[in-house]
């Protein structure tokens, strides 16, 4: 769908499946069920509807259908679809969230002329914009 | 009217032979319709798959079918099946419905109904499960329990103490 297909397979968490832990490599990964731990990839993460994950996230693209608690870095993309729940801080280069999307936390992004690399830490910089969206 | 009445017929006929194939080619469209606009129906039913390039750490718990082709290591505990991939490295204990393994394994398998080991399969650990199919070239290391549940178990660890024994005294001697 909003995931590009690169060369490698995708990963699937499918529904009805717990996974406390960590994750880490690069392909692209779907998340359909429940995920609580870290997600580190050199790839694209798409949490579908059904998709619940604790995490710190951090992958090149990111697409939110469901409910994402948790620090996110994009790389690239950071999507939030208006069936989507971010709480938590993100930091990407551009960001994309739709009308009807849930939004808590504050936003960093990554500037192009800046070096992209330490990307946990840097908060120094960039202005913080505080964006909010009440759920009710 | 004879006429009439084969050619009724015939458009009978006409219309039962077309009838079976229009509704396929309906169906047909029908599925590819679904298909294409309700893809996630598919995949939330579909098995959870762990590409190659993945490692993951930590516990996995719930329903469906499980793919690993990736590294794994932690707990495990599925209601379905699981299969391990050739290539795929996995640690840990693991608890399915059934398992198929094709790559390495290291720990505890425990299966409510079948454990098969493919040819590329190398196990190190210990096995418990009702049904059992090794295939030539399969390398397993271990243990294997296909009574039911620690009866057998228990056996082992009454004997263990006569055999200790003698052994303590070997240390008593020393």
């Amino acid at each position: 769908m909003e995931l590009k297909k690169t060369t490698g397979t995708t990963s699937m968490l499918s529904k009805k499946i717990n996974i406390e832990g960590d994750i880490q490599g690069d392909e692209d990964l779907r998340v359909e069920g429940h995920f609580k731990g870290t997600i580190k990839v050199a790839g694209d993460i798409f949490v579908g509807q059904s998709g619940v994950v604790e995490a710190d996230v951090e992958a090149d693209n990111i697409v939110i259908q469901g409910q994402v608690t948790g620090n996110v870095l994009a790389r690239q993309q950071l999507e939030i679809q208006s069936s989507g729940q971010l709480l938590g801080d993100c930091k990407a280069k551009s960001i994309d969230i739709r009308e009807g999307a849930i939004f808590e936390g504050r936003s960093n992004m990554i500037r192009s002329s800046a070096t992209p690399s330490g990307p946990g830490a840097g908060a120094t910089s960039s202005v913080p914009s505080e964006a909010k969206v009440n759920p009710k | 009217m004879t006429l009439f009445g084969k050619k009724e017929k015939e458009e009978e006929e006409a219309s039962a032979a077309d009838a079976p194939t229009a509704p396929k080619s309906t169906s047909q469209s029908a599925s590819r319709n679904t298909l294409k606009s309700v893809p996630e129906d598919r995949t939330e039913d579909s098995t959870t798959l762990f590409g190659k390039n993945l490692k993951i750490t930590g516990n996995v718990s719930g329903e469906g079918n499980m793919i690993i082709l990736g590294s794994f290591e932690g707990e495990f505990n599925l209601k379905g099946q699981l299969k391990v991939a050739q290539g795929a490295k996995v640690k840990g204990n693991f608890n399915a419905t059934s398992i198929a393994i094709n790559g390495d394994v290291e720990g505890d398998l425990t299966a409510t109904e079948k454990i098969h080991m493919d040819n590329t399969a190398r196990i190190n650990g210990r096995i418990v499960t009702p049904k059992i199919s090794i295939l030539d070239g399969a390398v397993f290391d271990g243990e294997m329990q296909m009574g039911k549940r620690s009866a057998q178990a228990s056996r082992p660890a009454a004997v263990n103490p006569s055999q200790t024994s003698p052994a303590s005294a070997a240390v008593g001697k020393k």
